[in-house]
């Protein structure tokens, strides 16, 4: 089975103040990793510092991406090499419109893996097949980035970004929230659409809901920066029943 | 800045004026628009100084005569050129529908007296180019009879200095005058910009939004004045300064003032300066895009629906003008 990350004792602060404290985690080709655990656990941290963003310092640890040092890319090196963050807050950009924002990120991606470039009729082709994997409507994808969009549109914006980018590994935070019941389904059906043998997902969620969908092959408890536990699916399950005392005042 | 393409070989008719003085014969333009000697007009009783606002007995340099009832063909382009000063002196008659280009580089140094008769309609498209250590200096002054309508845009993207200035008075009911501009201030430099309107009569309309970039340790003004005078009831007027900084030693001033004496009146007025949005930039970055690529695409988000606003073949040089600019402003960012 093909490594995608693996991620060793990883540290990081923002402001001189730690929230990772040493996480370790490994994701193959081909799996679906949840990660769940309470508000201000660090989850979002931890998506950030796999992006590369660069507010946040890593301050120990090792992190490799398909072999190579993650932490050694920026954050656009580690995008067209295939890392997608789906954002839990995606970014309004007044004026700047999907279709220049997409045409850019998608050029880059494909020079990274050796494809042709489009010409723009199938670009176009590509922006409208793509939509249809989250019934995107396509008079939001001719609107400038988010601008105006309603929550639940930013979502499928996001996972429309993912379809177009073809990532290898995919980390999703939050991407359930927001969502009414219909574009939670549609959403995470996109999802399961864009996976193959070759990459991964990593969803990071509050709720078992989305769960039912993406059916995740890893559970993980991230608390206080540290993956506390990890399990299969019927982990989720039990944390939905019982919620995480139970397994913090085990921890303490 | 390679300016002088900005405008070669599209139009049928330009008017190029060169070192202040008009290289172009004078005469009447396969159009039917009339190019003058502004002196000679001026003298020989064909122009009414007391028709343009400001305008001197003894100015020199070019008319542009728009007959009544003119209806657009193509564009008229005019281009200042060179070091010196000259005059231009647009009249468009009652009822006519043109549109004038300028483009103005080098340091010229320029006075324009415009005169929108009734019901005419004149649209007024301008790129200012100056290169690097040059100055061009440019004063507007506009006067706006019943049921005209002038619409300017302006776009300054040279790499010297700029300054501008306009005052646009709507004498006539139901007048209305818009302007759209754009200055951007590089490393170095330095442009100022300055709108004036007058709301003389009842029921006119004036829009002004004018957008500054600053980037470097670029320097940027603007000063705009709306004023109502008492009998100028039902007017609706709209001013608006957006800018945008780049680094931590750019500079824009924006000072919009109102001066109203007119009490039925629908005005406002507003300024912001705002930075580059990092959040922005890591998003795009995410997806891909380089700090630059992600920096231009916001920049060239804030400037676009001015240049947009350009019609024709000119829009694409404008913007690929504007593009190199851009390229070249968010190198300076920090
Ligand atoms: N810019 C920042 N400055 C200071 N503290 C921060 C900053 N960003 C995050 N933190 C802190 O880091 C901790 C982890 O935040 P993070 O957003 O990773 O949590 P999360 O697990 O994603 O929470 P949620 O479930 O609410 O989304 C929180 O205590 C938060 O306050
Ligand atoms: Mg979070």
């Amino acid at each position: 089975m093909k490594n995608i990350l693996t991620v060793k004792g990883l540290h990081a602060s923002i402001d001189g103040k730690e929230i990772l404290r040493g996480i370790d985690f490994t994701v193959n080709a081909g799996e679906v990793h949840a990660i769940m655990g309470p508000n201000g656990s660090g989850k979002s941290t931890f998506a950030s510092v796999i992006a590369g963003d660069p507010r946040f310092e890593v301050t120990g640890g090792e992190v490799t991406y398909n072999g190579v040092d993650l932490l050694a890319m920026n954050v656009e090196e580690r995008a067209r090499a295939g890392v997608f963050l789906s954002f839990q807050y995606p970014v309004e950009i007044p004026g700047v419109s999907m279709a220049n924002f997409m045409k850019l990120a998608v050029a880059r991606r494909r020079e990274y893996l050796g494809l042709p470039q489009l010409s723009s009729g199938e670009f176009l082709k590509m922006m409208r097949e793509k939509g249809k994997v989250v019934e995107l409507d396509s008079k939001l994808t001719g609107r400038a980035v988010n601008e105006g969009f309603s929550g639940g549109e930013k979502k499928k914006n996001e996972i429309f970004q993912m379809a177009m980018l073809q990532p290898e590994l995919s980390i999703l935070d939050e991407t359930d929230s927001g969502l009414d019941i219909d574009a939670l389904r549609i959403v995470a059906t996109g999802v399961n659409k864009l996976r193959t043998p070759d990459n991964a997902t990593v969803v990071i969620t509050h709720y078992q809901r989305l769960l039912d969908y993406i059916v995740p092959d890893f559970v993980h408890v991230l608390y206080k920066g540290q993956i506390i536990l990890s399990g299969d699916k019927s982990l989720a399950l039990k944390l939905e029943k019982e919620g995480y005392d139970w397994l913090i005042n085990q921890y303490k | 800045m390679e300016r002088a393409s900005l405008l070669n070989d599209m139009f049928g008719t330009v008017v190029r004026i060169c070192g202040g003085e008009c290289r172009s014969p004078f005469g009447i333009m396969p159009s039917g628009i009339r190019v003058l000697s502004l002196g000679e007009a001026i003298r020989s009783g064909a122009v009414l100084v007391e028709a343009f606002g400001g305008l001197c007995a003894d100015a020199e340099g070019v008319l542009i005569d728009i007959p009544a009832g003119y209806r657009a063909e193509g564009t008229v382009c005019i281009t200042v050129e060179g070091d010196g000063g000259c005059d231009v002196a647009i009249s468009a008659g009652d009822g006519s529908d043109a549109e004038l280009v300028f483009l103005f580089d080098g340091n010229a140094t320029c006075g324009r007296f415009v005169s929108v008769c009734h019901g005419a309609s004149l649209r007024v498209r301008e790129v200012f180019a100056s290169a690097a250590g040059e100055s061009v200096a440019v004063s507007c002054r506009a006067r706006i009879d019943g049921e005209a309508f002038m619409d300017t845009v302006t776009v300054e993207l040279g790499d010297g200095t700029a300054k501008l200035s306009y005052a646009t008075a709507l004498e006539g009911a139901m007048s209305k005058t818009v302007h759209s501009g754009l200055f951007m201030a590089g490393d170095g430099e330095r442009k100022s910009v300055a709108v004036r309107v007058e709301h003389r009569v009842p029921d006119c309309h004036s829009d002004v939004t004018m957008k500054g970039v600053a980037a470097g340790d670029g320097f940027g003004a603007f000063d705009g004045m709306l004023y109502v005078a008492r009998d100028a009831q039902h007017t609706e007027a709209y001013q608006q300064s957006r800018n945008l900084i780049m680094g931590g030693k750019a500079r824009i001033l924006t000072s919009p003032q109102l001066e109203i004496y007119a009490d039925d009146v629908k005005c406002s007025h507003g300024a912001t300066v705002g930075q580059m949005n990092d959040d922005a930039v890591y998003y795009m970055r995410q997806r891909g895009l380089s700090e630059a690529e992600a920096r231009g695409l916001q920049l060239a988000g804030f400037v676009n629906d001015i240049i947009m606003r350009f019609e024709g073949g000119l829009a694409q040089r404008v913007l690929e003008a504007a593009e190199k600019k851009i390229d070249a402003m968010q190198r300076f960012v920090e």
